[in-house]
């Protein structure tokens, strides 16, 4: 048990953030491709790194507090699928040529041969790949986004449109692929960009605090705004370890596709989607108020931040669905010892499986 | 990153398990003694329990094996208290012992103290009461009052003491006193060992709202002791203090975690057997499942930055938010699943209404709740001081 960054994941961190540093605009898919960062997933025979969810999940961090993530998240989980199925794409996958994009919201059913849905998107570019799961996600479909008419939505970001997309192909045409878990690890990594973007709100903040002066001192010397705070701090902290350790307990799984490991990465998901979107939306609601006046102008960076933690918020569930979830599977576990023995001062079975982890 | 028990620190955990499910005190049901006994009763069952907890080798686990410790490791030690807290056992009458005096005297005492105190507490030959907070000195303890005054190879204590826990059954003290006065007031205070049997000690009880004698007061007139119980270098007392207390936040009480998920898995088995539970609540209880997941994956973070050697500084207060917070959650969670069966005789409504009026204390004590947001703040995030506190 090391439930920390490693060395080498302390490294990529800092080329990545380097990377996305010098370059808020526009060449940065070439030097992520440099760094290997769209081979991430990518197994070593295909020519990538064969690396899990944890270092993943460092990139999108990252690429959340640069507001530079895009589709980057769906990107590196299809690449090996992509590169394994279709291998005269692999290099372009490699390069950061192929993106994917994943719905933000909507599934396909499949029926009498047809696979069928309506599903919101980012409004994807030439070229790239349309990624939607099939009936509860046991499968998800591959789909060239030039096949499809879009319809406009109303714009949440400012950089990034959303559309519509009517999807109704014939099974027989579409690429399907089972993908073990590929919603999970999606959500793992789209909290990894909430929780990014939410420090960089809060890195903000901090400064704000610090720079602006009301009375005669830095406003962050007033009490009232110091404890608001250190609680958004406690907040991040508790998001941090919430991606981290789903993404690491996903990772266990694949390592070592045993029960416990697998129960352990379902539930670690459902903690994490219970708490970090509605909590980084808090931390950005928070930085606005901090800011003042200031916080509230289109101009000013917050806003990019705030958007796009609201979009991806309202793309992962609702908390409270998340929150029942977790019921479910904590009463399941305390009553197996029924009705029969309500007084022993012994654990039940199941009672140790939070903590067997 | 890893998240994993290699196989030799999962035996060991069912090791820990078998241990405690075959030697839990027989009346020790629900998370308390059923039925109720007399405090007195309750205070040696609890001492007896923990000198068989030591025999066993469940205690100090982490702690230097000259010392009277089992020298094992920081992940063991996460180990044994995660199945402590989930076999909801008996929490230690010697904590101020355990998680105060003896990692201080394991960091800045004598050799000749680390041998003599630390097995001591160890074998519940020694149980401690900590003199720090006075009437006019709480969150504020700079403004302590109590002086320890030299007089040849003595020291002189004159002051009181308030909310000093376990002090009515205690036998020794550690103690916060001005030594000098020509520095600033952080400067000039010294710790001591004290006997509780020193002549001029008065202690006198205060009722805790949860109905049980838990603090008192203790009164120190001229109160004479040896130089030697003296701990650490003269005047150094706040400094050691607030060193050891940073690094205690982050590992004592590991089993808080488990023993928190315990006591709410109790509360879903009795709502479940008595009624229905409507969606509202389960959400609510989901939220409160998700909550103590991210607080055991703190407790994990913090194991092995430890382990890997690292320094546990003040960012560790965000602990004591989170834990008090969520336990009073709990606390209060109990009072609507129990209801009008608050007051009934049975084991669980005791255990809950034990739990709730204890909580009420848990955002006060060990640095109030706003303490520890001003710890972050200045010293973590790095906000300035702003309005000058007396004395700083």
């Amino acid at each position: 048990m090391n439930f920390q960054q490693s060395l080498e994941q302390d490294m990529l961190r800092s080329s990545v953030a380097a990377t996305f540093d010098r370059d808020a605009a526009g060449r940065g898919d070439t030097a992520l491709a440099e760094l290997g960062i769209f081979g991430l997933l990518v197994a070593e025979a295909n020519g990538g790194l064969g690396l899990g969810l944890a270092e993943a999940v460092v990139v999108l961090q990252e690429a959340g507090r640069a507001g530079l993530a895009g589709t980057l998240a769906e990107t590196l989980l299809l690449a090996d699928t992509i590169a394994t199925a279709v291998p005269e794409q692999c290099e372009a996958v490699l390069a950061g040529g192929a993106r994917v994009v994943a719905p933000l919201s909507g599934t396909l059913t499949r029926a009498n041969g047809r696979l069928r849905g309506k599903v919101t998107i980012q409004h994807p570019r030439a070229g790239d790949w349309i990624v939607v799961g099939v009936d509860d996600d046991a499968e998800i479909v591959l789909l060239p986004a030039s096949r499809f008419e879009l319809a406009g939505r109303a714009r949440i970001e400012a950089e990034a449109d959303a559309c519509e997309v009517n999807v109704d192909v014939p099974v027989a045409d579409a690429r399907l692929v089972r993908l073990q878990g590929f919603a999970d690890r999606l959500a793992i990594l789209r909290c990894a960009e909430l929780l990014g973007a939410a420090e960089h709100c809060f890195t903000l903040s901090v400064g704000y605090m610090n720079e602006r002066t009301q009375f005669g001192q830095a406003i962050g010397a007033n009490q009232a705004l110091k404890h608001i705070a250190a609680d958004t701090y406690l907040s991040l902290e508790n998001l941090r370890v919430a991606v981290e350790y789903a993404a690491a307990a996903s990772d266990a799984a694949d390592r070592e596709d045993e029960e416990a490991l697998c129960a352990a990465a379902v539930k670690a998901v459902q903690v994490m989607l219970a708490y970090v979107p509605n909590t980084a939306r808090e931390i950005a609601e928070t930085a606005i108020h901090l800011h003042g006046g200031i916080g509230l102008t289109w101009e000013y960076p917050l806003n990019v931040y705030v958007r796009r933690i609201v979009r991806l918020g309202t793309a992962l569930g609702t908390a409270s669905a998340h929150r029942l979830a977790l019921y479910d599977g904590f009463s399941r576990s305390s009553k197996v010892g029924g009705k029969a023995t309500p007084s022993s001062h012994l654990p039940r079975n199941g009672a140790h499986h939070d903590s067997a982890l | 990153m890893d998240i994993t028990f290699t196989p030799q620190q999962q035996a060991y955990r069912e090791q820990v398990r078998s241990w405690l499910a075959e030697n839990l005190p027989s009346n020790w049901t629900q998370g308390g003694l059923w039925p109720a006994q007399s405090e007195e009763a309750e205070q040696e069952l609890l001492i007896d329990w923990e000198r068989r907890l030591y025999a066993a080798g469940y205690s100090g686990i982490a702690w230097p094996k000259d010392y009277g410790g089992q020298g094992r490791d920081h992940v063991d030690d996460l180990i044994v208290n995660e199945e402590l807290g989930a076999a909801s056992a008996p929490e230690s009458i010697n904590t101020i012992g355990r998680e105060l005096v003896a990692p201080i005297i394991l960091s800045v005492g004598t050799e000749e103290q680390k041998r003599h105190y630390v097995p001591r507490i160890l074998r519940m030959d020694d149980t401690w009461c900590q003199g720090f907070s006075e009437p006019n000195a709480g969150s504020d303890l700079a403004s302590i009052k109590t002086r320890a005054r030299r007089s040849g190879d003595k020291w002189i204590i004159n002051g009181q003491k308030i909310w000093t826990s376990y002090a009515h059954f205690a036998n020794h003290c550690i103690l916060l006193a001005r030594t000098n006065m020509d520095v600033s007031p952080y400067r000039g205070m010294s710790l001591f060992i004290v006997k509780m049997e020193t002549p001029g000690i008065e202690v006198r009880p205060i009722r805790h709202m949860n109905g049980l004698r838990h603090f008192n007061e203790v009164f120190f007139t001229d109160v004479e002791i040896d130089d030697g119980m003296l701990i650490g270098p003269l005047d150094t007392g706040w400094k050691v203090a607030v060193e050891v207390l940073g690094f205690e936040r982050a590992t004592t009480r590991l089993y808080r975690q488990a023993r928190f998920t315990e006591e709410l898995r109790a509360l879903v088995d009795y709502a479940l057997d008595a009624d229905d539970v409507g969606d509202a609540l389960r959400a609510e209880i989901g939220g409160i499942v998700a909550e103590l997941s991210i607080m055991r994956y703190h407790n994990l973070r913090f194991i092995s930055r430890l382990s890997s050697g690292a320094r546990i500084g003040e960012e560790a207060s965000f602990l004591k938010l989170l834990w008090s917070n969520l336990h009073q959650k709990i606390a209060r969670l109990a009072l609507e699943l129990l209801g009008p069966e608050f007051d009934a005789l049975s084991p669980i409504a005791e255990r809950f209404r034990r739990i709730y009026f204890t909580s009420r204390g848990e955002t006060i004590y060990a640095g109030s709740s706003q303490i520890q947001r001003n710890i972050l703040a200045e010293r973590v995030l790095g906000l300035p001081r702003g309005e000058r506190r007396v004395g700083q």
